[in-house]
């Protein structure tokens, strides 16, 4: 189920089609003539290393009335692009997608027209130009939502500008595009301008790496029915934006570039009732209680009777295990995100496979009809954005889970489509805060304090026929036993050893055994290698961490954004042999600022032998681009433990 | 009785996992029968029928069905049953179920299309029974039986079944396969090949899957594709169906003529009259994929290349080569298949299985290969694209088997010289300057670097930087120079923090981080499919370290010199002065290596292994010398 049909934009589409009428608008983005500046133009001034520049990018949204088909928007895009080396020449195919359901049931459509390109070369001191044909434009139909428009213009070259322009059409109107000021080149100059009838209420968020804008904002008048009704015009400009930075371990790309977004609040048409749409959380929870598609999944469903007598005198955490073990092994999720049911329990019993929006209602459905106080969840994923905190947009949740409250500030949270054990979310799901859905309003909730990677690791190192033998023990809990799982599932268990082998190049692995524990697993192994019996011995106390760290870029421009907490403990052993002294290095607790991820280190003698202890935890989830630099110094730190070296020394 | 038989071949699959043979098997498909019947010159038709047990969810790609659809290929129908080991009927599947893609992404356009079957619960075990028909019109292709299935996944019977009803005569070519069963079959004949109990195999680095597995190409004798008919039984008359398609196709207009011959004013030399023609292509025009219809095989003519500045492999081929006919300068339109690992040609069963055009330039003395999709590759660069396989060359008399060259262990080699100049507290003050040549500027996408502005090129020598924490202070890009066996490189400077763990008065240091064979992994399993070595290599290191003042080299690596089929390696360590210089070469043979790893792992893990050598240094003032 599309979240598109969250509200019931036919009623909306049939209310404003009899009541309003604009003129129509829609207007083709038209550029001035390309200039010999731009023709000449070598390099980007505030980004001189650039391959290829936006010169120019204009959109314009405006409301047109036909008696025919009723209220569309038309959204004008026109792109004038500086390609300044030859390398940035595939700026210049160009792929235009638009929502174009197969299935003659939906309503929404949208086409794409009056499409123009153009390229301008310099040639002997003269511009020439070189159209794009009808003929090289494609349409495909890429699944059966989307299409897609792609053209590539021609006799493109260094030195060359592009331009293209096209209208897509819509009837959609409650969903307006993303307008983006920024993209993956530099920017001299973008703006957009969107006229709207008054009585829909838009709310437009600035969102992304913020930028200087130019804004303005005027009344003006449309004509409705013959008659002249006020509009709102806003006009946005932005010049000399930097390109988005492409980084590792960004989680959500998507929310990096500068742009606006459109999220519909209500419409106001006089003598009609006020309809309002999300606005705020407040109205965002009652559209989905009151939503079909959202609450009834929700709350209601058929069962098998003899469920309630298996759970009957079950505590609350061994009722939430039962009843979402009962649910998973009946029913397969699909793959399709979302935050609407098109189906119910009984259909996704029946056909043993849903959206996650189904499972999760459905568990959330079984957990209520058996007695636990559960309510749904919407989130975003990892990679689909972090949800805004003031405003909500539909468009931004794509995923569902189950809370059941287990004390007064409590939750126990389920997700039925992925194997992790209860409790405990998939690392998809931590993506910021989430919005419990209750009749009562709802609230915003943490899905952070789920659970984290922890890792208790301990060994012991004995020096032994001229060998070095280390004893390890890995304990692992929460994501860290996820993770293991992982892998083990993946691998096999023999698959699991080659790859511990591997990890240990250089050393001779045996004695591998491993269990699950309530908590989560366990395993050992013993490593051996050729010590040498001379004056001095060295020990490594910590191979277990890894020795690459992970940060290797001096500075950054987005976010780090850990989904968990870490928590390791390693603790070696070292029997020291008869007749040898220690040498540890030396080694300070290492802090970062603000107390958000913390190292220590001590190292002491004891009955067992001299006993190194290594601690990391990692609270500080989410790191600016200013506190980069400190963040990177931490784990580039913790990377040196992993090649300390302890020395014996012959007395 | 059913359900017995069946959980006795389950078992039989866990036992092979307790024998070690595999580590684990997560599929057994218990048949899997392929029915191809050629209906008419044009026409013809796959019916395939597979029954699979699933045992985990890596098994699960039987139950994830992917067929491609086009104006040659339609889907005809498809089924699918999902039970449980019990025979109980969980869910079935029909023809209309299947989702409807674009294929691929990266096409400006293309009419290919794949419809996707995503079946089976995520709970295991469970069999499912697919079964499905596609039907051909035009006959280019005849499908290749490739039974085997993919890593881990245990097959016990396939067979595969061409019948030719109307004798038409179909051509086929077993590798690792039996001779098919002979009978008639209306007024021609029906071939029946099959296998048999294949083990589970894993896959590794080097694989060579072609070299043991059975296989088996088809090919008709005469064919057509939307009337234009066509014979493969030579690659001579293949070449000339080729060249039918390119007729009129490479010409040009009369100002392309004239710009071509501008270009090549004054020259005389007909190596630099291509080289004038070859960067042209490559400054002028970009690569853009559109495959429509026969237009899969068919260039667009060179007179829209001239005009758009743009279009794929056939198209830009067909343009280079009219541009090079108009400075007169002969050159062939070659068919190859391309890709790093891509399977080598048949060269004795000719047949249609190519998927990209180069062009050919026999010059006196040498030939040229020109890979004309490529905007930094000098001209004449092969890469691991193109290079040591056969290609057909389109001729006016028809095809002509071409081999393009090899590249020798002598010309792909990297230099790299690093110095390290130990300062106080672990740290180290890193220069390190590497020359690639031949295909190792390929390692690490460093070609595609070359185009790249420094702003990307200044993160990619921060991400390469994995011998340590590497703060970093310049680098620089060398110029890419020579043409078929291109040099250039990077030199990087900066301090490698923490890179030597300190212990009181000692310094540790492992010496051979710079280059490396970290990401080498191989299968402890024996059991195994042959391997192959394409590439081979050379790789210096030359690690040149300065030692701190009134320091000694505690233990130094002993000296190691490898001598293995696969290849050598040797370190070597001397000290001049106050410098200490450690030198890693390591050097791959070309080859192909019989089933089991043998040699080549061990001669990797021993190589491994010797990377990993420690320093040790020791500040003498506590020992007085």
């Amino acid at each position: 189920m599309n979240v598109k049909c969250i509200f019931d934009t036919r009623l909306l589409f049939i209310i404003v089609a009899t009541a309003l009428a604009l003129p129509s608008s829609a207007q083709r983005v038209r550029f001035k003539p390309v200039t010999m500046k731009e023709m000449t133009m070598e390099r980007c001034d505030f980004c001189p290393d650039a391959k290829a520049v936006v010169l120019d990018r204009r959109g314009e949204i405006t409301f047109t009335y036909y008696p025919s088909a009723g209220l569309m928007y038309h959204f004008a895009e026109g792109v004038r692009v500086k390609i300044l080396d030859a390398s940035a020449a595939g700026r210049a195919n160009v792929k235009i997608r638009y929502y174009s359901p197969s299935a003659s049931t939906i309503e929404n459509n949208e086409r794409v027209m009056e499409l123009k390109g153009v390229t301008y070369n310099l040639e002997n001191g003269k511009i020439v130009t070189t159209r794009l044909e009808r003929a090289d434009i494609y349409r495909t139909r890429l699944n059966a939502y989307t299409e897609e428009v792609s053209f590539a213009l021609p006799a493109v070259k260094a030195g060359s500008v592009i331009e293209y322009s096209y209208t897509r059409e819509s009837n959609y109107i409650s969903s307006l595009p993303d307008w983006f000021f920024q993209e993956d080149i530099p920017t001299l100059s973008n703006e957009l301008l969107y006229i709207l009838p008054e009585y829909f209420n838009f709310q437009a968020r600035m969102m992304g790496e913020i930028q200087p804008l130019k804004r303005e904002e005027k009344r003006v008048t449309t004509q409705l029915n013959d008659v002249t009704h006020p509009g709102l015009s806003v006009w946005m400009r932005v010049q000399e934006v930097p390109p988005v930075e492409e980084e590792p371990y960004v989680s959500n790309p998507c929310d990096l570039p500068f742009r606006v977004e459109f999220q519909l609040v209500s419409v106001d048409i006089p003598g009609i009732p006020v309809m309002h749409f999300a606005g705020s959380y407040r109205q965002f929870n009652k559209q989905l209680v009151e939503d079909s598609y959202f609450w009834r999944p929700a709350t209601r469903g058929s069962f098998p009777v003899e469920l309630k007598e298996q759970v009957a005198g079950m505590g609350v955490e061994a009722k939430i295990a039962f009843l979402t073990r009962w649910l998973q092994e009946r029913v397969t999720w699909d793959e399709k995100s979302g935050i609407t049911a098109s189906r119910g329990a009984r259909e996704i019993l029946r056909d043993g496979h849903g959206s996650v929006a189904e499972i999760n209602l459905a568990l959330n459905s079984l957990f209520r009809q058996h007695g636990l106080e559960a309510y749904p969840v919407v989130l975003s994923t990892r990679g689909h954005g972090v949800i805004h905190p003031i405003y909500p947009n539909f468009d931004d949740f794509n995923y569902v889970i189950s809370a059941v409250k287990t004390g007064e500030n409590a939750f126990f949270l389920c997700d039925a489509t992925s194997h992790t054990p209860p409790g405990l979310l998939p690392p998809h799901c931590l993506n910021g805060p989430a919005w419990l859905v209750s009749e009562g309003g709802g609230r915003f909730i943490s899905l952070e304090t789920t659970g984290g990677l922890k890792q208790y690791v301990s060994s012991t190192v004995r020096f032994e026929n001229g060998k070095r033998v280390v004893n390890v023990e890995v304990v692992e809990q929460e994501y860290a036993a996820l993770e293991t799982r992982g892998r083990v599932a993946r691998l096999g268990k023999e698959g699991f050893v080659e790859h511990l082998k591997e990890r240990y190049a250089g050393w001779t692995l045996s004695n591998f055994e491993f269990e699950r524990t309530p908590e989560g697993l366990r395993y050992l192994f013993t490593l051996e290698q050729e010590a040498g019996a001379g004056e001095l011995l060295y020990v490594t106390p910590f191979p277990v961490l890894p020795g690459d760290a992970p940060f290797k870029r001096d500075t950054r421009s987005a976010l780090v954004d850990f989904p968990y907490g870490t928590m390791m403990s390693h603790t070696t052993t070292i029997r020291v042999p008869e007749g040898y002294e220690v040498e540890i290095p030396e080694f300070s607790e290492f802090k970062f600022p603000k107390r958000g991820a913390a190292c220590s280190f001590v190292g002491y003698m004891s009955v067992e032998g001299y006993v190194l202890t290594l601690q990391v935890m990692i609270r500080q989830l989410r790191y600016t681009p200013d506190e980069y630099p400190a963040l990177k110094a931490f784990f580039d730190g913790l990377s040196e433990f992993s090649r300390m070296v302890v020395v014996l020394k012959k007395r | 009785m059913r359900r017995a038989i069946l959980i006795g071949i389950l078992l039989t699959g866990l036992l092979s996992t307790a024998t070690g043979k595999s580590s684990i098997t997560d599929a057994r498909v218990l048949r899997d029968d392929t029915r191809f019947t050629i209906l008419g010159p044009g026409e013809s038709r796959v019916e395939r029928s597979y029954k699979v047990l699933v045992l985990t969810a890596r098994g699960g790609e039987y139950a994830n069905v992917m067929l491609f659809y086009d104006k040659f290929r339609k889907i005809a129908s498809l089924k699918a049953t999902v039970t449980d080991l019990g025979g109980k009927v969980i869910k079935r599947y029909g023809t209309g179920d299947g989702r409807d893609y674009r294929y691929g992404g990266e096409e400006l356009a293309t009419d290919m299309r794949v419809k996707r079957w995503k079946m089976g619960p995520d709970r295991y075990p469970y069999i499912i029974e697919v079964a499905y028909r596609e039907e051909y019109k035009g006959s280019l292709f005849y499908p290749r039986w490739d039974p085997v299935p993919g890593e881990r996944q245990a097959m016990e019977s396939a067979t595969l079944t061409v019948c030719d009803p109307l004798n038409l005569g179909v051509r086929y070519k077993g590798l690792n396969v039996a001779d098919p069963v002979k009978a008639p079959e209306g007024r021609g004949w029906r071939y029946t090949w099959s296998v048999r109990g294949i083990p589970p195999r894993i896959a590794g680095p080097f694989d060579a899957p072609w070299a043991s597995l059975p296989v088996v190409y088809l090919a008709p004798v005469g064919f057509e594709m939307e009337g234009l008919k066509g014979n493969m039984e030579t690659w001579e008359a293949f070449g000339q169906w080729i060249d039918r398609l390119m007729q009129g196709r490479d010409e040009l207009p009369p100002e392309g003529i004239a710009r071509a011959r501008q270009l090549c004013e004054g020259i005389a030399s007909p190596r630099e009259k291509a080289r004038a023609i070859y960067r042209h292509v490559q400054q002028t025009t970009r690569y853009v994929s559109v495959q429509l219809g026969i237009g899969g095989w068919q260039p667009f003519p060179a007179r829209f290349v001239d005009q758009k500045r743009y279009g794929d492999c056939k198209a830009l081929s067909c343009y280079t080569r009219a541009l090079l006919q108009a400075v007169g300068i002969p050159s062939y339109y070659t068919l190859i298949r391309a890709g790093r690992e891509a399977e080598p040609l048949l060269t004795d069963f000719p047949s249609a299985h190519f998927n990209h055009v180069i062009v050919t330039v026999p010059l006196e003395g040498d030939t040229l290969w020109l890979e004309c999709t490529s905007r930094v590759a000098p001209l004449g660069f092969r890469g691991s694209f193109i290079s040591g396989r056969h290609a057909l060359m389109i001729t006016p008399e028809g095809g002509r088997l071409t081999r393009v060259r090899d590249y020798t262990g002598e010309e792909n080699v990297t230099v790299t010289r690093v110095s390290l100049d130990i300062v106080p507290g672990g740290d180290v003050r890193l220069g390190l300057d590497r020359e690639l040549a031949g295909v190792e500027l390929e390692e690490g996408h460093f070609l595609a670097m070359l185009e790249r502005s420094e702003t990307e090129r200044r993160s990619w020598v921060m991400d390469a930087a994995h011998y340590g924490n590497l703060e970093l202070q310049s680098f620089r890009f060398k110029p890419l120079e020579g043409d078929e066996c291109p040099r250039s490189g990077y030199e990087v400077e900066g301090l490698l923090k923490g890179f030597c763990p300190t212990n009181g008065d000692r310094l540790f240091l492992t010496p051979f981080v710079f280059t490396t064979l970290r990401d080498v992994r191989f299968a402890e399993s024996d059991d195994h499919v042959p391997v192959e070595i394409r590439y081979p290599c050379t790789r210096i290191d030359t690690i040149a370290v300065r030692l701190p003042e009134n320091s000694v080299m505690e233990s130094m690596p002993g000296a190691v010199a490898l001598k293995m089929a696969p290849g050598e390696y040797s370190i070597h360590c001397y000290r001049q002065g106050d410098v200490c210089y450690f030198v890693r070469r390591f050097t791959l043979h070309a080859g192909r290596y019989p089933a089991g790893y043998g040699d080549l792992k061990s001669f990797f893990r021993q190589v491994q292994l010797h990377d990993l050598s420690r320093v040790v240094i020791h500040r003498k003032k506590d020992h007085n010398g």
